[in-house]
């Protein structure tokens, strides 16, 4: 029975068979090793302790390509609106799928990892190697086992003007799979770019998406980064953020965490030049089961770097949610502007939020704000609205979207706002409703 | 169209209503004075379906139904309109849409097909216009930064437009000032019509200036205490409330 193999052995054999460099296969050793020793995380770690992992079954192997067709349509909704478009289906990179080289935008060096690995193999070495703040065993099995995924340099002084996206299909309906899925991106000096990263499923998908991103951001550059996680119910998600940011870099990024799968987001961004900026929001929305977590981490290193993060979530049913952030303010960040706001709405009495914000502050020469409230839906502003003729479950809804609204007006692209604002319609529709 | 008999209510578990029974007619706009904890923001409240309140006896007749078998947004469908002393901010909900949903809420009701933005857009600008509400508020937020007397015309705005039956108005004359009162009270007095009744609950004689009433109820201790026409409002500034709250009164009118 396969299900009695640990997965890390079932990776090991396997990863002999994978292409790439002698570093590369001692990294992943490595990796293994520590994720063998480790094991998975429980909740008796502080990272995890308002978070269990869910049952993966046989899920944590090796990924496996599938011979299904479903990717199409599921990515159908993102390839659309003259964007150029990366596809990955099941952790695998799909030509059929992704925009023609032809429409890549010029300046900006575009390949799936795997080709990278093939080709220029050196090029990859610096950031592959490299292990941001948030480890832990998850990190080592995407490390270990990640097969694909997109690596993107914009060029100095590049403005690239269409946005690329970034789109992850699971399609394994027939047993679990994993697809351990890695991407860097390099925005180059005074250089901007557009990115939108979407992590998708067919209804049906079985398996375990374990998505890591890590981004370099050289001084003056800018990134807007816009990030869909709907995995579907059977495929949990953990997604992995890590971004460092170069002097005057300018940073944004908005997550819709809208499920219906176990889902936990950790962003982590390192401010390490002078007057770098980070702008951050999110929403999760929750339902059923669900659970749904945003965990950041905003490292002030450098005098004068401002973060922003406005999160919020939404929790009906018995599902829940999980909002840490944490500040951390080190010396050197003289003049630091540190401002943290969460907010959760939540539509049932068994649906609960945790949320906690940690601070670490190593100077006196600083301004940071934090607030955190946890509430119902207010009862004035709902009969309100039902004493104008609205009917109760239109009103929540109408209050519910409202309440995300806010998250996604971050979004100011038209077309993406569009885009954004239809995927997650049906789970704000989907909220079950508790007087 | 509006018949109440000897209601009996309480807010929270106190009792505030104590018997009041009252009739409005369609085409009458019947003001309810009163001092402070009489009881007339419970009547509003009650008549519109608010939670937190709780009728213990009487009945309540709208157009010939009982009042209290309808839920809140079934009695606004039927045509039940309550002007908010203290409009609701929506954050994040914008006017147009709030108010073209609650207008298609009722058009369903009626069976009537519903409007799109397009038309309703028009709609909502000529309303606009007849109330005097600037056109720049109608496409905000709902009450969303609106000073005390933006939301007050607000109110009378969404009341042209959803065009009730009965529209109860509660204390809208509340923080105003003589400028913001007179531009409200235009606005609903271009309301009144014959098929229209209207009551207005008012802690202050002043509003009846503006928007004059058939007649004037004064309700003492949760029950009316005296009726009478519009100069009742008049001889009430002068004596004020306390030789009511003294000694019972026979109704007159």
């Amino acid at each position: 029975m396969t299900a009695s193999v640990p997965p890390f052995s079932e990776i090991a054999v396997a990863a002999k068979a994978w292409p790439g460099p002698a570093w590369l296969t001692g990294a992943r050793q490595a990796a293994l090793d520590r994720f063998a020793l480790a094991g998975l995380p429980t909740t008796r770690l502080e990272a995890w302790r308002t978070t269990p992992l869910p049952d993966f079954g046989t899920a944590l192997g090796p990924g496996a390509p599938s011979a299904g067709g479903q990717g199409a349509a599921v990515v159908a909704p993102f390839r659309s609106h003259g964007a150029v478009t990366l596809v990955f289906v099941d952790g695998f990179h799909s030509a059929e799928l992704s925009s023609p080289e032809s429409e890549w935008p010029k300046g900006v060096r575009l390949s799936p990892l795997s080709r990278l690995l093939a080709t220029a193999p050196e090029e990859a070495l610096a950031w592959l190697t490299v292990d941001a703040a948030f480890s832990g065993a998850l990190h080592d099995l995407n490390t270990a086992a990640f097969r694909d995924g997109a690596t993107i340099v914009v060029e100095d002084g590049v403005q690239v003007p269409v946005e690329l996206r970034v789109i992850l299909a699971a399609t394994h309906g027939d047993r679990p799979v994993a697809e351990h899925v890695r991407h860097h991106v390099q925005v180059g000096r005074g250089s901007s770019l557009r990115l939108t990263v979407a992590v998708l499923g067919a209804p049906d998908a079985l398996g375990f998406i374990n998505n890591r991103t890590t981004v370099a951001m050289a001084e003056s550059s800018r990134l807007d980064l816009v990030r869909v996680h709907e995995s579907p119910a059977g495929v949990p998600h953990f997604d992995a953020l890590a971004a460092t940011l170069g002097a005057k870099a300018e940073f944004t990024d908005t997550v819709l965490q809208t499920g219906p799968s176990w889902t936990r987001s950790e962003i982590e961004i390192a401010l390490v030049g002078e007057r770098a900026s980070a702008d951050l929001g999110g929403v999760f929305v929750a339902r059923g089961n669900q659970m749904s977590d945003i965990h950041t981490l905003l490292s002030h290193q450098a005098p004068g770097v401002i973060s922003r993060q406005n999160y919020r979530g939404l929790a009906a049913d018995d599902a829940r949610g999980v909002f840490h952030g944490q500040i951390r303010v080190e010396a050197l960040a003289r003049g630091a502007d540190a401002v943290q706001n969460n907010r959760n709405m939540l539509l049932s009495k068994r649906a609960q939020v945790h949320s906690t914000p940690a601070l670490e502050i190593q100077t006196d020469d600083v301004k940071c704000k934090h607030g955190s409230a946890t509430g119902q839906i207010d009862q004035a502003q709902l009969f309100y609205l039902r004493s104008r003729g609205i009917d109760p479950k239109d009103a929540t809804l109408m209050l519910t979207r409202a309440f995300a609204g806010e998250i996604l007006s971050r979004v100011t692209a038209a077309e993406t706002r569009e885009l954004v604002e239809a995927q997650i319609a049906p789970s704000l529709e989907a909220l079950g409703v508790a007087a | 169209m509006l018949r109440i008999t000897d209601l009996h209510a309480k807010a929270g578990d106190k009792p505030i209503l104590k018997g009041l029974s009252l009739s409005v007619n369609g085409g009458e706009v019947h003001a309810i004075m009163g001092p402070n904890g009489s009881g007339k923001s419970t009547l509003a409240h009650v008549l519109a379906g608010r939670p937190g309140y709780t009728v213990t006896g009487g009945e309540v007749l709208y157009k010939s139904s009982p009042l209290f078998d309808m839920a809140p947004e079934v009695r606004a469908r039927e045509g039940v309109f309550l002007a908010y002393q203290y409009p609701v901010e929506l954050p994040g909900v914008s006017n147009l849409y709030f108010l073209r949903s609650a207008l298609n809420a009722i058009r369903r009701h009626r069976g009537e097909s519903e409007m799109d933005a397009m038309d309703f857009l028009a709609i909502a600008k000529e309303k606009a216009r007849f109330v005097e509400l600037d056109e720049t508020l109608v496409k905000r937020n709902v009450n969303e930064g609106f000073s005390g007397g933006e939301k007050k015309r607000n109110e009378i705005f969404q009341m042209a437009v959803l065009e009730p039956s009965l529209a109860i108005l509660d204390e809208t004359d509340s923080g105003l000032d003589i400028d913001a009162l007179r531009i409200v009270a235009k606005g609903v007095n271009r309301l009144r019509s014959e098929d229209r009744a209207m009551i207005v609950v008012t802690h202050y004689q002043r509003l009846l200036e503006y928007i004059v009433p058939d007649f004037v109820h004064v309700l003492i201790d949760g029950k009316i205490a005296l009726s009478g026409g519009k100069d009742l409002a008049l001889e009430l500034e002068s004596k004020g409330y306390e030789w009511l709250e003294k000694e019972p009164v026979q109704a007159r009118g």
